[in-house]
């Protein structure tokens, strides 16, 4: 017991470099800035965030009511502070603040327009709660230049565990999914039309669905597969973990080498997502999640994919003890 | 600290069908499991409910064919006669369009087997705006048109579901 909590411990203790997490940062704070810049084109804060007549919020009396009302100018300040905590983000300037203003000003704006506020909203949520307690500013940041012309630069290694988390939280994610997954339509017994079924929806198709028929055959494999995806991905933590100690050899180990699962998974996912962003209006949906996907990938993927300075500050190594 | 994150998210998470939509063979451990998960999560309750968190997924719960279509209609002074002004998928019939189908504004009208929560105080909205922007108008209704979408066919089941009917308020 006493082994395993150590272990539990070390595990949560590592350090590596910072570009995993400054890339879900800037990719968080971007999808959001689309969002919200949206918003503002189609003049939609007052209609998604004020009380009626002027829009059709909900009735919730929260500290943003108690100081700024329930009125437009309300939503407005709210749009505008959101916004502005989000450019904050994507430049990496007081990041931690940024973080912690955006995180709180989104659940107001979650509890005035319920409806309104997605799953997608609840997951970069939780991811902008994460990366406030993270060190994503210490690469790609004013945060990081500033204090480096202050002679105070941030370190290149920073804890792990944040992206540990937001990696947990993704695989969470689509096993919940799969889970939750209750109409038979999903499954045999339904004949696997779920995206067939989902794909005719006016509401989400993005083109004529004339072409459905004829793919069929594909769109039941697809649903199979989209299954198969989700209820799968707690795998992925072990093939993580397979990937990160190469050197304690072990023949599943090896084998998940060989046959490359772990980015056959990743590369499912991410097909999976760009498929959802070209046959479906969801909106942000598939490019949010596919902002979390750098937390999927180790330091060394990111040097190889050239994100990375240099091969000795991609280390993931344990805190040097005081 | 993590561990205990951990932990209650897990809790939290646990697969419990949402209350009323137990099946039979479900509601015997349901009715067990919910109050001690309740329990569990009492601590930190105010977390998920204050800043809108929690660890229940759901993308697509269902796929079934029977789905719903939103139908914006007006009803012209000049004779009286109803003529549709949006309909999803149909090119014909686009207006408001970018705004319907905008994902926020999409989560206040689209249906499950239910309306969503705020689908009334939407549909108010909605239609004092049409009626502002159209003089031409004495009434707007916002109704869900009953559908079977089955493998790229759409067929109407005639049936208008959720509807809801502001009449112009007289000068």
């Amino acid at each position: 017991m006493t082994r395993a909590w150590r272990a539990w411990v070390a595990l949560w203790d590592r350090r590596e470099d910072a570009t995993a997490l400054a890339l879900v940062r800037i990719a968080v704070a971007l999808v959001l800035l689309c969002d919200f810049t949206l918003v503002w084109r189609l003049d939609l804060a007052a209609a998604l965030w004020a009380a009626p007549p002027d829009g059709y919020a909900a009735p919730y009396d929260g500290w943003a009511a108690s100081w700024l009302g329930r009125g437009p100018g309300a939503a407005d300040a709210l749009w505008l502070a959101a916004t502005i905590a989000l450019a904050a983000i994507a430049v990496g300037a007081l990041t931690p603040v940024a973080c912690a203003v955006f995180l709180l000003v989104s659940a107001q704006l979650a509890h005035t327009g319920p409806d309104g506020d997605r799953g997608i909203d609840m997951m970069l949520r939780l991811a902008v709660g994460i990366l406030a307690l993270s060190r994503c500013n210490a690469r790609w940041s004013v945060d990081a230049a500033v204090l480096r012309r202050l002679g105070r630069p941030l370190p290149r290694e920073v804890p792990a565990w944040p992206r540990y988390l937001l990696m947990a939280q993704l695989v969470w994610i689509y096993w919940s999914a799969g889970m939750n997954k209750s109409g038979a339509e999903w499954g045999p017994l339904g004949g696997f039309a779920a995206l067939g079924n989902i794909l005719t929806d006016p509401h989400f198709a993005r083109f004529d669905p004339g072409w459905i028929t004829a793919a069929h055959p594909l769109l039941r494999l697809a649903t199979a597969a989209t299954m198969a995806f989700e209820l799968t991905a707690p795998i992925y933590l072990v093939l993580h973990h397979f990937a990160a100690t190469p050197e304690r050899g072990g023949r599943l180990r090896r084998l998940a080498s060989r046959l490359h699962l772990r980015w056959l998974w990743l590369g499912t996912g991410a097909a999976f997502h760009l498929g959802i962003a070209l046959t479906m209006t969801m909106g942000i949906f598939p490019w949010g999640m596919l902002a979390l996907y750098p937390a999927l990938l180790l330091p060394r993927d990111l040097r190889r994919l050239g994100a990375e300075p240099s091969a000795n500050s991609a280390r993931v190594t344990p805190r040097p003890r005081s | 600290m993590i561990a205990l994150a951990i932990a209650f998210g897990l809790v939290e998470g646990c697969p419990l069908p949402q209350p009323g939509y137990e099946r039979p063979w479900q509601r015997g451990y349901v009715a067990v499991l919910r109050p001690v998960q309740a329990a569990l999560l009492a601590p930190v309750a105010w977390v998920p409910r204050d800043l809108r968190f929690s660890q229940r997924w759901a993308l697509f719960q269902v796929g079934s064919r029977e789905r719903f279509r939103l139908v914006v209609e007006g009803r012209a002074r000049a004779d009286g006669a109803w003529t549709v002004l949006y309909r999803a998928g149909d090119p014909a019939h686009r207006a408001y369009a970018e705004l319907l189908e905008y994902r926020r504004v999409h989560g206040a009208w689209n249906p499950t087997d239910r309306a969503a929560p705020g689908y009334t105080r939407f549909a108010a909205w909605l239609t004092a705006r049409v009626l502002a922007e159209r003089p031409e108008l004495d009434a707007v209704r916002v109704s869900h048109e009953r559908i079977l979408a089955d493998q790229g066919e759409v067929a109407s089941l005639g049936e208008r579901w959720f509807q809801y009917t502001r009449l112009r308020e007289a000068p």
